[in-house]
């Protein structure tokens, strides 16, 4: 999966009206509608993907949608 | 009743946390989603005293999470236990509390209930537009039931809350 498929998977884990506020530099949690469950979705949705487990006190040094990418990418 | 469990604090309210309970339920920003809340504080504190006579008769258990310290950071509730079922709802997390506690909360409550009314299946209600909390209930797989004005009625198995149950504790407490 590259980045721009990534970036809107991982958009898909917000509410509707979020959506399409989320790019891949975008410091996902300012968004509006943004709690721990959208979180927790965004964790679980890596985990069916790339077969990863992110722990929260990791996930909560990622900011961006390219940094979560990165990190991914960096474990492989 | 006080117990320990994947790194929460867990006891029963009392007519103390009246005003931490308040605080929860009238927040601007938590409270869109749940039902009206009075902002008196002895009306709370009344209502918990009533709480504390079912409580004492087996038929509500009204949860308060905290961490390790002993901050409270949210609450969670069992009632209107039937032959069939028992309901869990007034589920809130102060926004603060640690990434996942309020899942671990959420966990700990259905799992305290499943045990305690073995044979019986959780219900639960969300309303339609608190989407977050619509989808991290869809994700246990529960039967939908109906639909009342702006809520959506469900039905979880103990199966299917296992099964999933299972999948959050793993990404939870990796550390």
């Amino acid at each position: 999966m590259d980045l721009t498929a990534f970036v809107n998977k991982f958009a898909s884990q917000f509410s509707e009206e979020d959506m399409i506020n989320i790019t891949e530099d975008k410091i996902f949690r300012e968004t509006d509608t943004w709690d721990s469950l959208t979180g927790m979705a965004i964790l679980m949705m890596i985990e069916d993907e790339y077969n990863l487990t992110i722990s929260p006190d990791q996930f909560i040094k990622l900011k961006t949608a390219r940094e979560v990418y990165e990190f991914i990418q960096s474990t492989k | 009743m006080h117990f320990k469990k994947y790194g929460l604090q867990i006891r029963l309210a009392e007519e103390s946390d009246a005003a931490f309970i308040l605080r929860l339920r009238t927040d601007i920003s938590l409270s869109r989603h749940i039902h009206f809340t009075d902002s008196n504080i002895e009306n709370q504190k009344l209502w918990i005293r009533e709480y504390k006579k079912r409580e004492q008769a087996g038929i509500e258990f009204y949860f308060i999470f905290s961490d390790s310290n002993g901050i409270p950071l949210g609450v969670s509730r069992i009632y209107n236990i039937t032959p069939s079922f028992f309901t869990i709802g007034s589920w809130i997390f102060i926004p603060t509390a640690p990434q996942g506690s309020a899942i671990l909360g959420d966990i700990i409550c259905r799992e305290f209930a499943f045990e305690k009314f073995d044979g019986k299946d959780c219900h639960f209600e969300v309303r339609k537009e608190n989407k977050t909390v619509l989808k991290y209930h869809h994700t246990y797989s529960p039967e939908f039931l109906y639909e009342e004005g702006e809520d959506l009625y469900f039905k979880l198995s103990y199966s299917n809350f296992e099964r999933q149950k299972k999948r959050y504790l793993k990404l939870l407490l990796k550390k």
